[in-house]
């Protein structure tokens, strides 16, 4: 009887962790350094670490690390990443600089707001984003935008500060993966998902309750079972012991 | 610690449990010194009944009262919950009902479908579940009239006809299960229109119909669909509910023959199936089914009539094959309407929904593994067959789990107190008992008295009681506590005999600790 249990258990883990899907598995982009001033005094580099094919419905990490490589020998002079803005683009919007916000097609849009300064040139700063693949395409590229400014350059507008762009993947697109059972489901009038999903809820609370009692008569039932094997031992022990009868 | 009850007290208490048990009554009693409550049970949830019974200065005192009644507001909680809501409509407070919630739903279109605030609405929610709790009322104010008529020639062996409860009655009582089910069924299959409005016309882009159209094609499906499950729900619980009533009222009985006993139930099943659509019909036409067309209304009766066919033919198999019939109506109900989503886009969103409802069948005979526990108290009745929230079931559960204790408690009591001396009565020589085995053998005496006390008061008083002998008492005792005897009892009968009555009882050879703890549980399991 435990077998079941925990065979059922580790089934529903199974299914469980099958829909948790984390994307992991990467590809490490080119190297970019930016200068941020036009005196050369200020520089950074900037890696993108993002998995190539991202699977529908998981969550896709997207790592972004920054160093500076040049700063003024002082103790005040410092580079400060304000914000990081990822987008989800076409492969045609490679190379073309426009500014967030513009009438461009953008499938997805996350943003991170940061505001800290990078101090020396040794340490190396990382932010991880999650992000989900679009659902009606099945390629596109990363855009992501620094937003950074310098404390050398006085007449900078903090508010309005400039960007710094990396595309990734450095050549090609990232692919969606799409799960084989969507297929299935996918056929013409069939409800759409987000209906079932709602469905689904609601006819899952209403079988809780319509199947309370039943579970209560299995617990109860299944304790009894128990009871009656222990019983039925200490009988057997009595009757080796010899009680006359 | 109480004084212990008189014999006098005693003996009639054992007497008026044995009468309700003639009834199918489950019975549990609270013997305090001068006087003691005598509980019925029948069924879960309302019916229940009470024999008080008290010394005074005149003799003994015997009523009966129908007890617990405010059970029966039970039925309402749903009917409030909906009134809450339409008065927080009517309130303003919007937020819940009109999208803006939690999770978007729209909870008064939940509940009640198309329903319009006006006066023949309102007056059918509240005459519904009044229907219901005076249905339960009135076949507890008969079973009670039986008790107090008959009592008076229980012990004289007299013939007694029994007053029939009508059976529109009974299938009143049934209806109650099949309305909350078409309600349940009701807010799943039109659950679409009470989600936001943007999901609502991403489902209809599909079937690229408009929205009144979508919502009429889902009247015609839920009429069909509502007809044959209400009409097998109602009648086989019907047929069921009959067949355990015939037990006490011979008219009730099938006979005549073969045929006659295959074709009955069916035809009764559909005129229950037909009597119990009043209030479901009632609901609807204010509810899910405003403003529908007249073949919705079509639909409901004709699988109204095919569900009660269906339940007359199968209420002599198992219970797989109402699971079978369930989901074979919804089966086929939707293959009726694959040729119409050609012409209407909506009924393939129908289909759909149907075969969705599928797996309700298993919530459906859900509640049935509770009756394990039921019978486990000796409770066995078809009244909650197929209830869906058996909350006065669980109440009864936990009520009689404490009573087992309080039983137990009470015969220590009895066990520890000294019996008082009566005239004209032979009395155990108990120093030669003590002498023969130790103290435990007074005990085990008491055990074995206490059983054919207990067997005794089912004769009346003044008949002369003769000591049964070991198969009557063994036939009797498992007889009335249902279970299969065993070496146990057996061993118990035959050794406290020969301890009582034996000379040459030789103690070393027994385990009387053991043959003690036997007794006491037979004792406490007949009681």
């Amino acid at each position: 009887m435990k077998i079941k249990y925990i065979s059922i258990f580790l089934l529903v883990l199974l299914v469980a962790s099958n829909n948790l899907n984390y994307n992991t598995n990467g590809l490490t982009g080119a190297k970019k350094s930016f200068t941020l001033t036009t005196n050369g005094l200020y520089q950074m580099d900037a890696l993108v670490d993002a998995p190539i094919t991202w699977p529908e419905n998981s969550i896709n990490n997207i790592r972004v690390n920054i160093t500076a490589t040049s700063l003024p020998k002082d103790n005040f002079s410092a580079i400060y990443i304000l914000s990081i803005v990822y987008q989800l683009v076409p492969q045609s919007e490679r190379g073309k600089n426009t500014s967030v916000g513009a009438t461009i097609p953008i499938y997805d849009q996350k943003s991170k707001f940061i505001n800290r300064p990078l101090l020396n040139t040794t340490t190396t700063v990382s932010y991880v984003e999650g992000l989900t693949a679009p659902t009606s395409i099945t390629d596109f590229i990363l855009r992501i935008q620094i937003f950074a400014y310098t404390a050398g350059n006085v007449t900078q507008d903090v508010n309005n500060s400039p960007s710094y762009t990396i595309y990734f993947p450095d050549s090609g697109t990232i692919f969606v993966q799409r799960p084989q059972a969507q297929a299935l489901i996918n056929l013409y009038g069939f409800p759409p998902s987000v209906y079932l999903t709602y469905f689904a809820s609601f006819a899952g609370i209403v079988g809780i309750i319509f199947l309370a009692p039943g579970v209560v008569g299995i617990v109860v039932e299944f304790r009894d079972d128990r009871r009656k094997r222990k019983l039925s031992k200490l009988e057997v022990t009595n009757e080796i012991g010899g009680n006359g009868q | 610690m109480s004084e212990a009850p008189s014999i006098q007290i005693r003996r009639v208490t054992n007497k008026i449990e044995n009468y309700f048990q003639r009834f199918g009554l489950r019975t549990s009693s609270n013997i305090q010194s001068s006087r003691a409550y005598i509980s019925g049970v029948k069924s879960m949830g309302p019916n229940e009944i009470q024999c008080r019974v008290a010394e005074t200065s005149r003799g003994t005192a015997i009523s009966f009262y129908q007890i617990n009644n405010w059970r029966l507001s039970l039925v309402f909680i749903p009917f409030m919950l909906t009134a809450l809501l339409l008065t927080i409509n009517s309130f303003g407070l919007t937020q819940l009902i009109s999208g803006g919630g939690i999770f978007g739903i729209n909870l008064l279109k939940l509940f009640l479908g198309n329903f319009t605030i006006g006066v023949e609405g309102i007056v059918i929610l509240v005459f519904i579940p009044t229907l219901f709790a005076v249905g339960t009322f009135l076949v507890n104010r008969i079973r009670l009239g039986n008790l107090k008529q008959r009592f008076a020639l229980f012990s004289k062996d007299a013939i007694w006809e029994p007053r029939d409860t009508p059976i529109p009655l009974l299938q009143l009582k049934v209806s109650q299960t099949g309305f909350f089910h078409i309600w349940i069924l009701a807010m799943l299959f039109f659950f679409v229109n009470s989600l936001p409005s943007k999901v609502i016309s991403e489902v209809v882009s599909v079937y690229g119909i408009k929205e009144a159209d979508f919502l009429l094609a889902l009247q015609i499906g839920f009429g069909a669909i509502s007809g044959t499950i209400l009409g097998l729900i109602v009648g086989y619980k019907a047929i069921k509910l009959r067949a355990e009533y015939a037990k006490n009222i011979p008219s009730y009985r099938v006979s005549g023959t073969y045929l006659e006993r295959k074709y009955e139930p069916m035809f009764f099943a559909v005129q229950s199936a037909f009597l119990a659509s009043l209030p479901v019909i009632l609901f609807l036409s204010v509810t899910f089914l405003a403003g529908s067309t007249i073949q919705s209304i079509l639909f409901f009766y004709s699988g109204l009539f095919v569900g009660g066919l269906l339940a007359g033919f199968i209420h002599e198999e198992s219970l797989l094959w109402f699971i079978g019939a369930y989901i074979g109506t919804l089966f086929f109900t939707s293959l009726i309407f694959v040729f119409r989503t050609g012409q209407d886009g909506g009924f393939a969103f129908v289909l759909i929904q149907i075969l969705f409802l599928i797996p309700m069948a298993l919530f459906v005979v859900a509640p049935l593994q509770f009756n394990y526990v039921l019978k486990k108290y000796k409770i066995d009745t078809q009244d909650h067959l197929f209830n869906a929230l058996p909350v006065p079931q669980f109440y009864t559960y936990y009520m009689m789990r404490k009573l087992e204790k309080k039983k137990e408690i009470q015969y220590e009591q009895i066990l520890q107190a000294e019996i008082p001396q009566e005239d004209n009565v032979v009395y155990l020589d108990k120093k030669s008992l003590v002498n023969k085995a130790g103290e435990i053998s007074l005990l085990i005496a008491r055990h074995y008295f206490e059983l054919i006390s207990r067997y005794n008061s089912m004769f009346d008083e003044k008949e002369v009681v003769i000591v049964p002998n070991f198969d009557t008492l063994l036939q009797w005792w498992s007889q009335k506590s249902e279970k299969p005897l065993s070496d146990d009892n057996k061993s118990f009968i035959q050794i406290s005999d020969k301890l009582i009555w034996d000379p040459d009882f030789n103690s070393k050879e027994t385990d009387l600790q053991r043959i003690e703890i036997i007794g006491k549980s037979m004792v406490l399991t007949v009681s």
